[in-house]
């Protein structure tokens, strides 16, 4: 399933969910996440809509009771901050992705916190609004490329997102390869990324029933 | 400078993209966008070996051309446009190709459904165009038949 990881469909923006929706499918996905979303559509227009929570840099008791207060069925999203936070955030049950790398001082994310990033099957977002924008351009490709090598060394998952806040922020799939490619990705890797959402809500399990005996 | 023979010229690769905006740009203004996105992104080395220039533009479809080679490099510079005339865009990569012609068969007439309209959102009250309140809104059919 070709996924979207993150798109804001919040109140103050100007594009609807639906249209979000709209235009994820003519750019070839299949999933989109629609954070802090206020409607509640599950699928429009052969694209599935999950739904996202992001929680920002709250420390300690806040933030597990955010996590907790957390609707079944919502993708968790957490803003990394330090490193010591950051490794909280990823032994958390409940948290799905760790996003806002390229806001992270250098070493911000460092090889234990992606060993148990690995560990924990929690996923790391890498938003490629960052590198449209062009203010923020230069530390996201130095910070992207960075956690690249982690991924490679340690093999946490890995997740592509548009961080689109509105329709023209989106983009398709040949033009994220390409941006990934920027900061080394090869095509392979990108693919992965983008499908690496459904492991990370549904991992797979030691064993597994597939069939019942009756 | 006399015309190289063609086993000399450099080879060349086109690639089709839709330009997503409000406003209407002419060929040249594409190119500024474009030039100015490669630029930042691949320094003027750079520019200079992608070699990038628009061919063709009709409407909301244009194909760019860049030395062979370099066609992820062009897309990647295409993905990052955000304005075109001042005003906010997208130029969404398509296809690519080795000729303008197999290109051009690529483009899509325009569909009522695949069209971008400006649509303003006003809460019951008499709508005025110049105030800031009315931003633009990108909706679909269904959002409008909902409201």
């Amino acid at each position: 399933m070709i996924t979207d990881a993150c798109v804001y469909a919040n109140d103050s923006s100007n594009t609807t969910l639906r249209r979000f929706a709209l235009t994820a499918a003519s750019c070839g996905f299949s999933c989109i996440i629609a954070c802090d979303s206020a409607e509640d559509i599950p699928e429009y227009a052969g694209v599935s809509i999950l739904k996202g929570k992001l929680i920002g840099r709250v420390t300690g008791k806040a933030f597990l009771d955010a996590v907790r207060k957390t609707p079944a069925g919502t993708v968790v999203f957490v803003q990394a901050g330090e490193n010591s936070f950051n490794r909280t955030v990823i032994t958390t049950k409940g948290v799905h992705l760790l996003t806002g790398i390229a806001d992270l001082p250098k070493g911000g994310f460092d090889h234990i916190t992606a060993k148990m990033a690995a560990q924990q099957n929690t996923g790391v977002v890498l938003d490629l609004s960052r590198i449209i924008d062009p203010k923020t351009r230069r530390t996201a490709l130095s910070r992207y490329a960075e956690i690249l090598a982690f991924h490679r060394k340690f093999r946490f998952p890995l997740v592509l997102a548009s961080g689109a806040s509105d329709c023209l922020g989106q983009r398709n799939i040949t033009e994220i390869a390409a941006l990934a490619a920027l900061f080394g990705m090869t095509k392979g890797e990108a693919d992965a990324a983008l499908c690496a959402v459904e492991g990370i809500l549904s991992p797979k399990k030691t064993v597994e029933i597939v069939e019942e005996e009756s | 400078m006399s015309v190289l023979p063609p086993t000399l010229r450099e080879n060349r690769r086109y690639v089709l993209f839709r330009i997503i905006t409000l406003v209407n740009p002419t060929q040249k203004e594409v190119y500024r966008s474009m030039a100015d996105s490669v630029s930042a992104l691949f320094g003027d080395a750079g520019a200079a070996e992608i070699h990038p220039a628009v061919v063709w533009s009709e409407g909301e479809y244009a194909i760019a051309r860049c030395t062979r080679g370099y066609e992820q490099s062009l897309i990647a510079a295409l993905a990052v446009v955000t304005k075109v005339c001042g005003e906010p865009a997208a130029f969404r990569s398509l296809a690519t190709s080795g000729t303008i012609l197999s290109l051009k068969k690529k483009v899509i007439p325009e569909s009522i459904d695949d069209t971008t309209y400006p649509g303003y959102l006003c809460a019951g009250k008499k709508v005025n165009n110049l105030s800031k309140e009315n931003g633009h809104r990108y909706l679909t059919r269904d959002d409008i038949i909902k409201e």
